[in-house]
């Protein structure tokens, strides 16, 4: 170092730490951004809730033990929550779709109805839409979802019950 | 006789017993709500298997940190010559002279006492060195993309006559 220079580095101290991260990214990535899309309905935005909750990943790594998981469902809703009280309500409804997409008999076809879910979720209360999507679209048990959302069993049933009944009575109305 | 509202919760828990079944016989209502509340479970399921496209969020991520680094490097760079620079300009200050330092004269012989004019004797004076320039201070950040290196250059400051 020649005379009068400082030199800083802040390079993290492990260089392991990185690879940790990358390697945590790239095998939650997909887990992330499908339940932020759920929760928020639109793909840029779960995009920027994604980016949110890697960063909240990058500096709370060392503090995380075992499986993430849990740690990023819980992340993942409130990142989405913070973000939908900042943004307006929007919901990209398919004007188009609602005209032309019931079949002769009534029935809806896989996708369609997938798009209509979409929209109906973002119809739900916060709480209802986190708990159905970590129990119907995650998979997770009763007892996954409570730990998550930090309720009890019950309460997590209650909510899926009433969102599950006002998704079918969403779907059920554009028919 | 079973409600609506009772067996639509029953319907949405996935409890389809014999009193439910009873009930959607005789409602056409609850019996379309069933149906819907199946499909709805088997798109939802299906939701968990859709691909999304994920690499902008790579591309977004990695940037995102970058900058994030950027902004944290430049902040500690700030800090850091916050404490440095006065030290900087501390080390270079000049420091006034002491009291002169007067060196004692040899006593000059009495022949040139003699021949020589009485002249005072010269008084040798340690003058102070003339100040050190001040250095320019370079203040170098490394972050964790070897592609960016912050350099902070501290100039000496001018003097002013």
């Amino acid at each position: 170092m020649a005379a009068g220079e400082l030199t800083l580095a802040i390079v993290p101290a492990q260089r392991d730490a990185e690879q940790a991260f990358e390697d945590l990214v790239e095998a939650h990535r997909a887990l992330v951004l499908r339940t932020a899309y759920r929760l928020l309905g639109r793909l840029e935005d779960a995009q920027d809730a994604a980016q949110e909750v890697f960063l909240r990943l990058f500096r709370q790594l060392r503090k995380i033990e075992g499986d993430p998981k849990a740690w990023l469902y819980r992340v993942t809703i409130n990142v989405c929550r913070d973000h939908h009280r900042r943004r307006k309500n929007v919901v990209e409804l398919h004007a188009n779709f609602r005209d032309s997409a019931l079949d002769p008999e009534g029935a809806l076809a896989l996708d369609q109805r997938k798009r209509l879910l979409m929209e109906g979720l973002q119809t739900l209360p916060e709480r209802e839409r986190a708990a159905v999507v970590l129990r119907d679209v995650e998979g997770l048990s009763t007892a996954q979802a409570a730990a998550i959302l930090g309720v009890t069993e019950a309460t997590v049933r209650s909510q899926i019950w009433s969102a599950r009944v006002k998704l079918a009575k969403y779907v059920r109305s554009y028919k | 006789m079973l409600r609506c509202r009772d067996c639509e919760l029953r319907m949405a828990e996935f409890d389809f017993g014999e009193e439910i079944e009873a009930h959607l016989r005789m409602c056409p209502d609850c019996r379309a709500l069933a149906g819907e509340l199946r499909e709805n479970a088997v798109a939802l399921s299906a939701m968990h298997d859709e691909e999304l496209p994920v690499v902008e969020l790579a591309s977004a991520c990695n940037g995102g940190f970058s900058r994030r680094w950027a902004a944290v490097a430049a902040a500690a760079a700030l800090t850091l010559l916050a404490i440095a620079l006065p030290w900087h300009r501390k080390a270079a200050v000049i420091v006034p002279p002491s009291a002169p330092v007067v060196a004692a004269a040899p006593a000059p012989s009495p022949e040139i006492v003699a021949a020589a004019p009485i002249r005072k004797p010269r008084r040798k004076v340690a003058r102070p060195k003339p100040p050190q320039p001040e250095e320019t201070l370079v203040v170098r950040m490394l972050t964790p993309d070897p592609d960016i290196v912050i350099y902070w250059i501290v100039e000496p400051k001018e003097k002013s006559e």
